[in-house]
């Protein structure tokens, strides 16, 4: 039958394009508000988006040098985790157009009953989606661009450049990225849409307000032991966190992380159904006011409230946790980066790792190689540091006799059974003297201990309190008057040293040469031969030598500072927004959900007082708990971890938790108002 | 001439936890064109998941149903959406407008989907409009009109398209029996001026009194059918009445 072909394929296209087109707009602009915790947080994943894959154009516009790639590799770091970004946020669009979509059921039957295709549903969707996707892209990269600028003070900031230097930027990169990976979100939004569509029946979208929810309260017992088990993984993930942060920093966050995470979601499966029964049980409560009409809404959604109160909570955990330690952590980087470089350029060579080839003169190996200093510096000396199985890292800290191995290396391993490094005096002055600093001396039985950076600190003023002799062979010396000294002696990219002894020169001498050091200045500006320089050492390609220049190594501080920095509080927010988006979205479908109920409260005669006490009672809870849950598990997993970032200034600490703190809560806070809002709109209460 | 509609054997059984509800247990029976039937029996009898069958919203379990000739119990999900457009008008107990749309859009709509020119739109929409005694609430929104005035749209709506067959469940249901009189005077107009053929599922017996013939229900069972023929409304009223008192439903107290 080709007239009924014909027919089916609508004639008349241009009819119904013009009703869809009518359509999806009106729907877009009459559930504006529905849409609004939507958009809002479309629209703020977006502009974080953007502002974070903007760094590379931020850096450029900041006029920072970056020859060895460092911040190209924190912001490509940044973009790759805007991937895992994406998907969360995906997840998150996704949910909440399930939630836009049970609310549409009815008029999305509606449209079939009269004689709608599936297809034609799906494209008043598609078209939904589409606007949208449209404004909440374009409002957010509006909002990314502007929170760029911000980023990147911020940024010239972290890495230590006048202000002077910042000009308005827009990056392409950053545009094109965000309208690539919002745009394949979308496709993905859609094809759900398109999958939750196609499992509704007519009948169950025409009738779909008339649906009850299923009441289970769940055995007592099965409570019982869902609490106790809860009880068991959190405290357990607890005494993972602290025991393990000991040792293992990174092994202890994913495993304390882990069991606080199961443990949990335990504990929101427990904890519901022991509350509605407590409440159920004590008369005296359930039956004032309208606390009968609350708990039973408590009780009604046990297991789907459990499951959305458990994520919430654990995605504030993480979100404040990472917002606290990334910054936390890059402070920590950056912790006494003022004796980072005491020089313009090091270059050191260790016999290991070339098998000794050059140890016996480094200097003529470089030379032979094709790399003469002299052609660039006119100021450098060179010193072997040395090491001895008789003295170890457990000589300062007082732990000599423990053989605990660590398996891991961590950012903060001290490692006992490592040796310490060992410096003649004479060389120690030498290294001085090319900072312009006076000379120390040294008895013949005497030995003194220089450390660079804060870590350590603590541990070095503890030893000098207490010291102990140092046993070298056949002698024993003393710790001298005023031993402790605090210079570095290289260019160093990590902050951390484990102390270095100082001891008469030809003690040193008769010890294992460990590493050889050479630092250089340059004799007048220093970029004029920087480039010059660093195409020679390149040609030159010495094996088991590397290089450090005062500018790198600052650059490398800095964008390892800036990357922990970023990316804690780049995903901190993505969780923090998802976090709150679900719960607010969870709060409004259920308020549309109890239109019914409320205003059949209305209609018993309830006070409209009453029943925003009942609504500002639900919300709480349901705002409050996971909350409450998540500050105790980040407050253990902050402190545990903190807790070994010695010698970083309290002022410092304070100043990092108060941020997190105060960025989390605020969001939240605007979430909980929203919702609170909102579902009084809905309710008209 | 063919019957509109004619249900063959019809079954709809649901399973719940291991018991087997017959709502509708082997149900036949026939309507012709321009025909004014009702459907009643208590709550639970089976007439509106009947109803839902034959609007294609529900599938039967088993049994044939066949409009126009047509078997619809085997069409597919696009084809069905297709035969609802063209064949079937739908009036429900709430109203189900889309409140995002005037009354005029609402009725504009089931043209557009149908596939009218938009030239044609207004004049078809003013047209049903004003048989029916709407134009002053036409541009109104739902949420601006009165149940019975929204059920008027609705019946406007589902007139509009011509379609074979109108299916109404409960459409006074909702309404005061003002707003109810005025709307089975608009189902009237339209069963006589028109030729509409309308089928109507009621439990209430005043309403039901304005069919041509009545089908009643019982636990998913063809119980008794009453045919009005030449009498008076109040005659076949107090007929129907005997019947629902005998089936233990409604208790006469309209009069």
């Amino acid at each position: 039958m080709p007239s009924d072909k014909k027919h089916n394929k609508h004639p008349n296209n241009a009819s119904l394009n013009k009703v869809f087109r009518g359509l999806a707009a009106k729907n877009v602009r009459k559930s504006a508000k529905d849409y609004f915790i939507y958009f809002f947080t479309l629209m703020l994943s977006v502009a974080l988006f953007y502002s974070f894959n903007s760094i590379s154009t931020q850096f450029a516009s900041l006029g920072l040098e970056d020859n060895l790639n460092y911040l190209a590799f924190a912001s490509s770091v940044l973009t790759a985790f805007s991937v895992l970004v994406c998907v969360i946020m995906g997840a998150l669009v996704v949910y909440a157009n399930r939630f836009l979509l049970r609310r549409r059921k009815k008029e999305m039957g509606i449209y079939a009953s009269l004689g709608l295709e599936r297809r034609d549903l799906n494209r008043i969707l598609m078209r939904e989606t589409l606007c949208i996707g449209v404004f909440s892209l374009g409002a957010g990269i509006g909002l990314g661009i502007f929170g760029a600028q911000i980023l990147s003070l911020a940024t010239a900031k972290l890495v230590g450049i006048p202000l002077g230097n910042y000009h308005f930027m827009i990056s392409i990169k950053g545009i094109v990225l965000s309208i690539l990976f919002f745009g394949i979100l979308f496709l993905f939004v859609h094809w759900f849409n398109v999958k939750e569509l196609k499992k509704m029946s007519l009948l169950d979208m025409l009738y779909a307000d008339k649906k009850n929810e299923t009441v289970s309260e769940g055995k007592g017992g099965i409570s019982a032991v869902l609490a106790l088990l809860s009880l068991v993984f959190i405290l357990g993930g607890y005494s993972v966190l602290t025991v393990l942060s000991g040792k293992a920093a990174f092994k202890a966050l994913a495993w304390g992380g882990l069991l606080l995470i199961i443990g949990t979601v335990l504990f929101f499966m427990a904890a519901l159904r022991i509350a509605a029964r407590v409440m159920k049980k004590n008369k005296r409560y359930y039956y004032r006011g309208i606390n009968i009409f609350t708990t039973s809404q408590f009780a009604a959604r046990l297991k789907t409230e459990g499951k959305s109160l458990a994520m919430t909570c654990i995605l504030i955990y993480l979100s404040l946790s990472l917002t606290i330690l990334g910054p936390g952590i890059g402070k920590f980087v950056m912790n006494g980066v003022e004796n980072a470089t005491p020089y313009d350029g090091t270059i050191y060579y260790a016999p290991m790792a070339d098998g000794g080839k050059a140890a016996s003169d480094p200097m003529e190996y470089l030379r032979a190689a094709g790399f003469g200093l002299e052609r660039f510096s006119n100021a450098y000396e060179g010193f072997w540091m040395y090491e001895t199985p008789d003295v170890t890292a457990g000589f300062l800290t007082g732990e000599e006799d423990r053989s605990v191995h660590v398996e891991e290396q961590d950012f903060y391993t001290d490692d006992s059974d490592l040796p310490l490094q060992i410096i003649g005096v004479d060389d120690y002055n030498r290294m001085l003297a090319l900072q312009k600093i006076e000379p120390v001396h040294l008895a013949e039985d005497e030995f003194a201990i220089s450390y660079s950076f804060p870590p350590i600190e603590e541990t070095v003023k503890a030893f000098a309190k207490d010291p102990k002799p140092l046993n070298l062979g056949n002698n024993t010396l003393t710790l001298a008057e005023g031993g402790i000294l605090h210079h570095a002696l290289e260019n160093k990219n990590v902050l951390i040293d484990s102390g270095v002894m100082v001891i008469p020169q030809n003690l040193a001498e008769n010890l294992t040469p460990q590493r050889w050091i050479l630092n250089f200045n340059f004799p007048g500006e220093y970029k004029e031969s920087y480039m010059d320089l660093y195409v020679k050492w390149r040609d030159a390609q010495p094996e088991g030598y590397g290089m450090w220049l005062k500018q790198e190594a600052l650059i490398a501080l800095s964008a390892d500072n800036l990357l922990m920095t970023y990316l804690g509080i780049y995903l901190g927010i993505t969780f923090l927004i998802t976090s709150g988006a679900v719960l607010a979205l969870q709060q409004l479908s259920q308020s549309s959900d109890n239109r019914k109920r409320y205003k059949l409260l209305k209609k018993l005669g309830v006070s409209k007082k009453d029943m925003k006490r009942s609504l500002r009672k639900q919300l709480r809870v349901y705002f409050g708990v996971p909350l409450i849950l998540a500050v105790l598990h980040s407050v253990v997993t902050v402190f545990m971890i903190f807790r070994f970032f010695q010698g970083l200034d309290t002022v410092v600490i304070t100043s990092v938790i108060g941020f997190g703190v105060l960025m989390v809560f605020t969001v939240f806070a605007v979430y909980f108002i929203t919702t609170y809002l909102g579902s009084r709109r809905i309710l008209q209460v | 001439m063919n019957p509109v509609l004619k249900v063959v054997n019809l079954q709809k059984f649901y399973k719940t936890k291991g018991t087997v509800t017959k709502a509708v247990n082997n149900i036949s029976f026939e309507v012709e064109r321009g025909e004014y039937i009702g459907i009643m029996g208590a709550s639970g009898s089976g007439k509106t998941t009947l109803l839902n069958c034959i609007s294609t919203i529900d599938h039967p379990t088993a049994g044939q149903i066949l409009i126009n000739s047509q078997n619809i119990t085997s069409l597919s999900e696009n084809k069905l959406a297709r035969f609802r457009r063209e064949q079937l008008g739908f009036i429900f107990q709430n109203f189900n407008l889309l409140d995002t749309l005037s009354g005029r859009d609402n009725i504009a709509l089931a043209l557009a989907i149908n596939g009218v020119k938009p030239g044609q739109i207004d004049k078809i929409t003013e047209q049903v409009a004003f048989d029916l005694e709407i134009d002053s609430i036409l541009d109104k929104y739902p949420y601006e009109m009165s149940g019975g005035q929204q059920q008027r749209i609705a019946c406007a709506r589902a007139i509009v398209t011509n379609p074979s067959l109108i299916l109404a469940d409960e459409p006074t249901g909702a309404l005061d029996s003002k707003s109810a009189g005025m709307l089975l005077e608009s189902l009237n107009f339209l069963n006589e001026r028109k030729k509409a053929t309308i089928l109507m599922v009621t439990h209430d017996a005043f309403t039901a009194s304005h069919c041509k013939r009545i089908l009643f229900i019982k636990d998913g069972k063809i119980f008794n059918e009453l045919i009005r023929g030449v009498k008076s409304r109040r005659e076949f009223f107090d007929e129907i009445i005997q019947v629902v008192s005998f089936l233990g439903g409604d208790k006469s107290n309209a009069f």
